[in-house]
């Protein structure tokens, strides 16, 4: 059972988690019209560079502790995945320097793979539009799953087992309190980041580019670099939410595995419903919508699902209720999108416009203009 | 004056969430040609396409033949005895002549629809000569025949036709207006929707003038081609 | 020598992606959206009929004809009658129609109404995927479902494999043509050659082509559009549940995938929706074409691979080849392979392409 302080660190790091990832669907989507349906796959790239990358480079820098040489070490991190992993994260937990080291390792090696993998993947957003980059993208992130999940030496041998993640707040003695702190600030810095750069001129720009392409290109602006762009600074905050996860003993748990990193559902499809649902490139309604879907819908669920389950009596209708409530997530959030789509098209806040000019000195020349065309009217009539 | 065959009482309509057309009352004398004439984007094309359901009707009547249509989906109203032509893309070019014709009417019993496409090769003989040809390989001149051959078949109770000679040369776009003057000729209601201010309300029967989403003037086709004032402000014609 | 129980497990498999890929196509077509959630109609449909087996055949007391049983090609084969198998059929076309019919009156209509752009409408078909994933969950973890498969077919819910039910039609020796392989190659003519005739020679096949042509003028000569789409999907769901009674008869051996609500990402929607795509998503003969097409490529390309690099396990990544299919041709022959092979210069094309950008219309 959980007590309540872990119930609010589990919730803050979920919050976190999805409001990062929902911040970066939003650049390309919500800001410049990009239909990402591969959002996943960007999202993968991050556990698998703490899975698999900064689990091997702390199994080269403890080799010695393991008896064995480090080209060793970090083969058995794949082959000898659980028993390597235990050793190597008792190690962790006495060396902060190695795994602080690791920390930013991850981070900064995850943006540079997720925008590498964005740059990627916009060659095709730069040349294809509308529903045919949203089944490119989409079949993209499900070719590339499976391409992971049967190559071993990425994610290991089972699929829907995985590897286990380097402790790398283990250090700190409370794990869970910490990644929770981590993570949230992570998730604070990229707020922070967003809100500058809704209304920055790229920002705008990106927005422009949504709206209008033609016009956009017209005033001289180049709409492929826009598009180029959005793709890489969005897939980046993508693979950084991938490392916030697997950071996050809470939300990931000891391992993640490739079945989970890439799932559609959880990584791609909620997204977009959180993002609908605040209201598409508006941030603040992002944010509020991750809270409150984070915190009264989905965090609970995920938490309480199996209690969920016994409570109601499904069992007596003959239900399973450990896959009775995973149904119960799906319907809800296949139900909540359903609803936004045909109620609140707009989301719950929709976009705020952006103001080059401070608002009360805009409403001062809309006034003048105003004035103006009433005399001239008044002109015509006499 | 003729019976109203059809009947706009208090029309505020547009599309989707934007309204382009306000207050709009409007009467079409049977067996007359009515030439819907005004400045672009005043609202002519969005008033004939409301008479046939194609836009977004927020309050008001439209009574066809003695009976309320203003709820009726646009192919109940075809099956009233309306039909359409729009200006462009108004036949299908992946359909051969003869399934143009078959479509056009399908829910006529097979013998007199048999009949009227004899028909419709007497006034069109090129028609036949391409009846088994895809429509999107004849010329211009072809495809506009067509699409009258289209309207004529289930021989309907009236024709809406949206800016017939929109972007045609001066002698062909006078040669369509000959053709829609026939057409009224063998009784049927016509109206038209048309650019050419003076050429439309020279062979029309009745004028309205559209500014703004709203009737400035509803009367007499040569009364309006005589105010000089209208013309001048609105219709860019007659103004020296 | 040629593996004959992998050129007919691979044709099956070809007829189910082209008769999933057909399904896209057609709604694509008339509705304009891609239907994300049509694999899992198909689900539907194969779930449904697995039940109705399974109920029927304890009802009536069918056993299966041991006596006609035979160990073929390494697998035991015990056929039902012919009665089992026309009822599941039947039942998996209801499946499917009214999985897709609920998908277009209940989410996409409504939406339609309200002038979705392309964008609300996909994420709406993706949000009916995960409902319906939702209930497949359900459904094939219930006890009584779960208790009447396994003692109706003998099957495990979570794993369909109807495979060892197929009828051995022809044998000789030990080679036989599976009863699977030959309806499933008849199905897929017999569809395709209704469809041509209801198009090309019936008024209503003259309606549907005009609505997928030009809506407001086909609805403006008195064709009720709506009601065309609607039958559209109809269509639409009949084939996926044909293709979802044809996986139950699919061996899950080699290159071919377990029927599972369970995993969230279906592996078969790549293949299905590269089979529409390589057919040209606007042509539906195009679209059965492209189901082999992927069908046979993601099997003998990937076995061919495995054979030349020396590495079994090759075929596990048969979906990734699909997943090339599909990127190559959406941005070299976004009009499909067919239309890319009536094109004498190629590659011409390729360098106009790789030079500068263009829109998918």
């Amino acid at each position: 059972m959980v007590n309540v302080v872990s119930l609010a660190e589990i919730i803050i790091s979920f919050i976190a988690i999805y409001y990062i990832l929902t911040v970066a669907l939003n650049i390309k989507a919500g800001m410049t019209g990009i239909p990402d349906f591969g959002h996943a796959m960007f999202f993968a790239i991050g556990g698998i560079v703490v899975a698999n990358f900064a689990a091997r480079i702390a199994a080269a820098f403890v080799a010695s502790q393991l008896g064995v040489s480090p080209g060793e070490a970090m083969q058995l991190v794949i082959a000898e995945n659980t028993a390597i992993m235990v050793k190597i994260n008792e190690a962790l937990a006495t060396k902060p320097l190695l795994s602080i080291m690791l920390i930013i390792f991850s981070i900064v090696v995850a943006l540079l793979l997720g925008g590498l993998l964005g740059w990627i993947a916009s060659y095709p957003a730069l040349r294809l539009r509308g529903d045919y980059l949203a089944i490119m993208l989409l079949t993209a992130s499900e070719g590339l799953r499976i391409f992971v999940m049967y190559t071993k030496s990425i994610m290991g041998s089972t699929p829907t087992v995985g590897l286990t993640t380097p402790a790398l707040f283990a250090f700190t003695g409370d794990a869970g309190l910490w990644s929770t702190v981590f993570v949230a600030s992570l998730a604070v810095i990229v707020y922070l980041f967003a809100e500058r750069f809704h209304n920055s001129p790229s920002g705008r720009l990106f927005r422009a580019v949504r709206d209008d392409e033609d016009s956009a290109e017209a005033v001289g602006k180049n709409i492929a670099k826009v598009r180029r762009d959005a793709m890489i600074i969005g897939s980046a905050i993508a693979a950084l939410a991938g490392v916030a996860y697997s950071f996050s003993t809470w939300i990931a748990g000891s391992s993640i595995a490739a079945q989970s990193i890439f799932d559609r559902v959880l990584w791609t499809f909620w997204p977009w419903a959180l993002m609908i649902l605040g209201g598409m490139s508006s941030n603040r309604g992002i944010t509020l919508a991750t809270i409150v879907v984070g915190a009264l819908i989905v965090g609970p669920i995920r938490i309480y699902k199996n209690q969920i389950a016994a409570a109601l009596p499904v069992d007596k209708l003959g239900f399973d209720p450990g896959n009775f409530a995973s149904a119960l997530e799906f319907t809800l959030v296949a139900l909540l999108i359903l609803l936004v789509l045909l109620f609140r098209p707009k989301g719950v806040i929709p976009e705020p416009p952006s103001y080059t000019l401070k608002p009360n000195e805009l409403k001062e020349l809309v006034k003048e203009a105003g004035e103006q065309l009433e005399l001239s009217e008044e002109g015509q009539q006499s | 004056m003729a019976r109203a065959i059809m009947k706009l009482e208090n029309i505020n309509a547009g599309y989707e969430k934007l309204q382009t057309l306000f207050d709009v009352n409007l009467e079409v004398p049977e067996g007359e040609i009515t030439v819907i004439v005004g400045p672009n984007g005043a609202g002519k094309s969005t008033l004939l396409k409301t008479m046939f359901g194609l836009t977004k009707v927020y309050t008001g009547r439209i009574v066809f033949d003695n009976k309320d249509i203003t709820k009726l989906p646009p192919h109940e109203r075809a099956k009233l005895g309306m039909a359409f032509i729009f200006q462009l893309e108004n036949v299908f070019a992946n359909l051969s002549v003869r399934e143009n014709l078959r479509l056009a009417g399908h829910d006529l019993p097979p013998d007199v629809l048999e009949e009227r496409i004899k028909e419709v090769f007497e006034t069109f003989p090129r028609l036949k000569e391409r009846v088994d040809q895809k429509a999107g390989t004849m010329s211009g001149g072809e495809r506009q025949m067509l699409a009258m051959a289209i309207g004529m078949i289930r021989k309907p109770k009236i024709f809406l036709i949206d800016e017939p000679t929109a972007g045609l040369a001066p002698k062909l776009a006078k040669g369509v207006l000959e053709n829609v003057k026939r057409l009224n000729e063998q009784g049927y209601t016509i109206v038209l929707v048309e650019q050419n201010v003076k050429a439309g309300l020279e062979i029309g029967d009745k004028g309205v003038l559209v500014v703004n989403g709203r009737i400035a003037f509803d009367g007499p086709a040569s009364e309006l081609l005589a105010r000089k004032d209208l013309a001048r402000l609105y219709l860019g014609v007659g103004g020296r | 020598m040629v593996d004959l129980n992998l050129l007919m497990s691979t044709t099956i498999y070809g007829s189910v992606l082209a008769l999933l890929a057909l399904g896209i196509t057609i709604i694509y077509m008339t509705t304009k959206v891609f239907n994300f959630a049509h694999p899992r109609l198909s689900l539907v449909g194969a779930y449904l009929a697995a039940t109705a087996m399974a109920v029927y055949v304890q009802h009536a007391g069918i056993k299966p004809n041991f006596e006609g049983s035979q160990v073929l090609g390494g697998q035991l084969i015990v056929p039902y009658p012919a009665s089992v198998y026309i009822i599941g059929f039947l039942v998996a076309m209801v499946g499917g129609v009214l999985a897709a019919m609920f998908e277009y009156y209940v989410i996409l209509k409504p939406l339609l109404k309200r002038g979705a752009d392309f964008l609300k409408l996909m994420i709406a078909t993706l949000a009916y995927d995960f409902l319906l994933m939702a209930v497949l969950l359900l459904y094939n973890t219930h006890v009584w479902i779960k208790k009447t498969l396994k003692d109706g077919l003998n099957l495990i819910a979570t794993k369909m494999d109807f495979s060892a039910y197929d009828f051995a039609l022809i044998t000789q020796g030990q080679t036989y043509i599976s009863g699977g392989f030959i309806l499933a190659v008849a199905v897929t003519v017999v569809l395709a050659l209704s469809l041509y005739i209801l198009l090309f020679r019936t008024t209503l096949g003259i309606k549907m082509r005009a609505s997928v042509e030009n809506p407001p003028l086909a609805e403006v000569l008195g064709v009720n559009v709506e009601r065309i789409y609607a039958i559209s999907w109809i269509i639409s769901g009949l084939t996926a549940g044909i293709a979802g009674f044809l996986m139950l008869l699919e061996p899950s051996s080699g290159s071919l995938k377990p029927i599972s609500a369970t995993s969230p990402a279906d592996e078969i929607v790549v293949s299905a929706f590269a089979g529409s795509i390589v057919g040209g998503v606007n042509s539906i003969f195009g679209s059965i074409f492209g189901g082999f097409f992927i069908g046979y490529v993601e099997t003998y390309v990937t076995n061919w691979l495995a054979l030349l690099l020396g590495m079994k396990e090759l075929f596990k990544y048969s979906r990734v080849v699909s997943m090339f299919i599909v990127g190559l041709t959406l941005m070299f022959a976004p009009q499909g392979v067919i239309a890319l092979l009536r094109e004498k210069k190629v590659v011409d094309r390729i360098l106009a392409f790789v030079k500068g950008r263009r829109g998918e219309k």
